[in-house]
């Protein structure tokens, strides 16, 4: 079977950046970057993106190149392949089928949420819900379908199919002419719809004239003013800079000089952002050639998501919501996290200037181009397991995926905020960093160090600085360990016993758990078969 | 927004744009001896 490729070396780093560029840009990023100290939060901002992010991208993009050179477009052929065929070894790269497949489940209905938002926007239907509370009830309303809003749950369930589908036909037509087309018209839209927002949010000037400070320069400030107390603490510098205490105790000082929870934030943050770890680049990678390059096209991509999230997604909301509610609200919006921030405060900014539907409207529809371009690279793991492994065509692979899948989805639509909870702690604190983990030591200490630095630049258009050799072997597992850790130490055990979840949703916890280790079993089944029978024809063929 | 404020956004600001337009210089231009957005190199 004719392998497919993409058109353009364009083309793969925008469906890159596309994967890369989601929710968490516009969201996640200046929520996070007001809580953790501002502009000095952008100091181990721009070193984790220097440890941690561009060598997982090289990492993930040179993977995926070595692995589709074997025929292999997903993690388990591809790690097969570069630990020598280890028994073993496949059986970890499940987990960049499995994760993607567990995001995709929940990810296409929030997404779907934003199609029908920037619809509800432009016919100005939550023209009405002017308080936060009132915004928040239309929101439930949608997807409880009991209200003044909404009747019946069907409008959610149509919104629903609608981009099931959508994201289903995306991927039915391929990576050149499906992925490839639609992230070359979606990326550049993207970027114009957000630079419309930023001007108009840069030309808000001061709405209440009796809060003069509420202004766009301050609102700015709210993200950038660094906050040095965030990220040093103040007094184990001076004890330090003093020289007072015993050795021990210095030492204990200067080890507690840098705070850790803002580099962990800042970590995270650049992690979640790039979209390594999930499995969804390393496939896209995998549809290179062995001469194409994989340096350039990760750092260009990194850049590009970068751009997204600092200057576009750290210009919109949260300088908006400072200009009409104020630092304290703003806050609590920024406390509440993405959907706070997304929902609810941009929807009643929006209320609030002329042509404020039209506003809304490319809002919405800015997050939803950003969700579809990062759902369809979600899909593509699953359907290249199916093509590559079990020699199915596109359209075999196709119906399998988005059958099974429109299942799964149905836990998310019916099953509500504890099922998706569920579902993104797993994926996201789980699989990701864990994955991620995978990649880095199979790339530097089992592929081995030297034969991974010839196939990264194999084909390069820039030389990697040596230090990067260093970085790649020893930071950046480092880096993703303490992360873990971390994660680990503060979350798993409470998360586990369900501490503090809502005792009527301690059934749907439950069953999520079962129905996602059911999925794991199912894909470690489907790779064992399939190496099993693979075995077997080699068998057949020898003399 | 405080003159630090200021520094770290333009700072912030100017490495981003200036490793972009890096970037997609060096991809639309190619490598050195080699062609840059070009369709497939092989058959």
């Amino acid at each position: 079977m004719m392998r497919e490729r993409w058109g353009s070396k364009l083309g793969v780093i925008l469906a890159v950046a596309g994967s890369a560029i989601g929710l968490g840009n516009f969201l996640r990023f200046p929520g996070v970057a007001a809580a953790n100290g501002g502009g000095a939060f952008l100091i181990p901002y721009f070193v984790a993106l220097l440890l941690l992010g561009v060598p997982l991208m090289w990492v993930e993009w040179t993977i995926g190149r070595f692995g589709g050179g074997f025929g292999h477009s997903t993690a388990p052929g591809a790690f097969h392949t570069m630990a020598n065929k280890n028994r073993f070894v496949k059986y970890f790269g499940v987990i960049g089928i499995f994760g993607p497949i567990v995001i995709y489940i929940y990810y296409v209905y929030i997404e779907s949420w934003l199609l029908g938002y920037s619809v509800f926007a432009a016919t100005g239907m939550y023209s009405d819900c002017t308080t936060k509370e009132a915004i928040k009830g239309f929101l439930d309303n949608y997807l409880g379908g009991e209200g003044t809003h909404f009747g019946s749950f069907w409008p959610a369930y149509g919104f629903f199919l609608a981009t099931f589908l959508a994201n289903t036909a995306v991927v039915y037509f391929g990576v050149r002419a499906g992925i490839e087309r639609v992230c070359k018209i979606a990326m550049p839209a993207l970027l114009i719809l957000a630079t419309v927002l930023v001007v108009r949010v840069f030309t808000l000037g001061t709405p209440d004239a009796a809060h003069p400070e509420n202004n766009v320069s301050n609102g700015m400030g709210f993200l950038w003013n660094p906050d040095w107390s965030a990220l040093v603490d103040a007094d184990a510098w001076q004890r330090v800079r003093s020289g007072t205490g015993g050795l021990g105790a210095r030492l204990n000082d200067c080890l507690h000089v840098l705070k850790s929870d803002i580099w962990l934030a800042a970590a995270g943050q650049i992690f979640f952002t790039l979209s390594v770890g999930i499995g969804a680049i390393l496939t896209y990678a995998s549809y290179l050639r062995k001469e194409d390059d994989v340096a350039l096209a990760g750092l260009t991509s990194a850049s590009a998501n970068t751009f997204a999230e600092v200057i576009l997604g750290g210009s919109i909301v949260i300088p908006a919501a400072f200009v009409f509610f104020g630092g304290a609200a703003t806050r609590e919006f920024a406390r509440g996290g993405i959907f706070d921030l997304g929902f609810f405060a941009m929807p009643m900014v929006l209320q609030h200037v002329a042509f404020g539907n039209v506003f809304g409207f490319l809002w919405f529809f800015l997050l939803f181009i950003a969700g579809i371009t990062s759902s369809i690279s979600l899909a593509q793991p699953a359907i290249a397991f199916l093509e590559d492994e079990f020699n199915l065509t596109k359209r075999e692979a196709v119906a399998i995926f988005a059958i099974s899948t429109f299942i799964l989805c149905h836990a998310s639509v019916f099953g509500g905020s504890a099922v998706i909870g569920e579902l993104d702690f797993w994926a996201v604190n789980f699989c990701l960093v864990s994955f991620a983990l995978l990649e880095a030591i199979l790339f530097a200490w089992v592929f081995g160090m030297q034969r991974a630095w010839t196939e990264l630049h194999s084909g390069s258009d820039i030389t990697i600085p040596g230090v990067y050799r260093f970085i790649i072997k020893y930071v950046t597992p480092l880096f993703l360990l303490a992360i873990l850790g971390t994660w680990a130490y503060q979350e798993l055990g409470k998360t586990l016993l369900m501490e503090g979840a809502d005792p009527a949703s301690r059934s749907a916890r439950v069953l999520t758990r079962i129905l996602l280790l059911m999925l794991l079993a199912i894909l470690c089944f489907l790779v064992w078969a399939v190496w099993k029978r693979r075995k077997g024809e080699s068998a057949e063929v020898a003399p | 927004m405080t003159w630090q404020g200021w520094i770290f956004l333009l700072a912030g600001w100017s490495v981003i744009v200036l490793m972009l337009v890096f970037c997609l210089y060096r991809t639309l231009r190619g490598g050195a001896g080699k062609p840059g957005d070009t369709p497939p190199r092989d058959a």
